[in-house]
């Protein structure tokens, strides 16, 4: 019997016959290999048995209840994040949609370019009309109007300040939820 | 499978998630084995038995009431932790985590005999040795005394794949028995030695 049947015998653990059993035995006596193969498995087999079933710390079950806490609130924010991306779709959809209507892309192309060239004329003409009629007032008036444009600028630099870091905070949460 | 916990299971199919609680707090000892016997590590096996509970509730719809509940749970733990292993393997492998791997629990725990730890440590020692796949296997067979044929409804393979991947992690088991009680020769050796 070649040596790859006792190697199967030993790993596989099939039913043995006696006899099979006792060529076995004879077999293990003579063959160190083989020998130590067995005495390798059964030990290993026995620590296996006697091996302690592992259990969590108390309070599994209360904070699996929190975990599915945060996955719901992580699903929802998920749900949001699906929404947005479906508008910004539509609206491409819509773009596309348009695109295809007014003939070509270069067509859309260049009604956007006179639209927004029409619009900076017409706002240059205001502002030098507005630039002659108050070259023509007192000194007073463009003064306010100063003070009013410099603390528009302003309040407009702390909206934006204030919404980038109210979206880094978001940001900071939702990575939170994420890693809890 | 108890009546409780059969109720419970409806219940929790019905989107209660208390009584799910319930069921979690019933199985998680099976589940949470698994995963400190596939991981090797307490946290990760917290985390990994956590997910696992979670992706039960969350496909609950799809468990079938003809197989066990147990074994479709760790089926799920057992995917969920083949999964981590192979994630680890494809990151770069920090030498802290595979000390952390063979730590055992420092929290002490009456119920533990020395013994038991010992065994535990030892065997933990020679499964982080092997290949995910063939731990699983292993891990199943042993452990939780699944027959071939329900190891291959737990990790859908074939029952040829799991003959062989119980052949080479017993080989295996074998090898490191071997040469583990080398070593431990080898050092007593050298103790003696030092101490002549």
């Amino acid at each position: 019997m070649n040596h790859k049947q006792f190697e199967s015998w030993i790993l596989d653990e099939p039913k043995l016959s006696d006899s099979q059993k006792m060529v076995l035995q004879g077999h293990l006596a003579a063959c160190p290999k083989c020998k130590q193969l067995d005495t390798g498995w059964q030990a290993s087999k026995e620590l296996m048995k006697q091996a302690a079933t592992k259990a969590p710390e108390p309070g599994f079950s209360m904070r699996w209840q929190a975990f599915a806490e945060k996955k719901c609130q992580m699903k929802i924010v998920r749900r949001q994040r699906i929404s947005i991306l479906i508008a910004l779709l539509a609206v491409f959809a819509l773009s596309l949609t348009y695109m295809v209507a007014s003939g070509s892309f270069l067509h859309m192309l260049a009604d956007i370019f006179s639209s927004a060239t029409s619009l900076v004329i017409g706002l240059t003409k205001g502002l030098s009309s507005i630039g002659y009629w108050l070259n023509h007032q007192s000194f007073v008036i463009p003064l306010t109007i100063g003070f009013i444009f410099f603390g528009l600028i302003n309040a407009f630099i702390l909206v934006g300040l204030f919404t980038v870091w109210n979206i880094k905070q978001r940001k900071l949460q939702t990575d939170e939820i994420k890693t809890d | 499978m108890t009546n409780t916990e059969a109720e419970c299971l409806t219940l929790a199919l019905q989107g209660n998630q208390d009584a799910f609680t319930q069921i979690v707090d019933a199985y998680q000892n099976p589940v949470y084995n698994l995963c400190y016997r596939m991981l090797g590590n307490p946290q990760a096996a917290e985390d990994a038995a956590q997910e696992t509970f979670w992706r039960a509730y969350s496909n609950l719809k799809r468990y079938d009431p003809e197989r066990s509940f147990v074994t479709w749970l760790l089926s799920i733990a057992a995917h969920h932790c083949i999964d981590q292993q192979r994630r680890k393997r494809l990151m770069t492998v920090d030498l802290d985590e595979i000390i952390e791997f063979s730590a055992e629990d420092p929290t002490p725990n009456p119920e533990r005999t020395l013994v038991e730890t010992e065994f535990s440590e030892a065997i933990q020692r020679q499964l982080k040795e092997l290949n995910e796949n063939d731990r699983a296997v292993l891990i199943l067979r042993y452990f939780y005394e699944l027959s071939e044929e329900d190891i291959c409804q737990t990790l859908q393979i074939s029952k040829s794949a799991v003959k062989s991947r119980l052949h080479r992690a017993r080989q295996h088991m074998a090898d490191q028995w071997t040469t583990s009680q080398e070593s431990q020769a080898t050092e007593r050796r050298q103790h003696e030695s030092q101490t002549i």
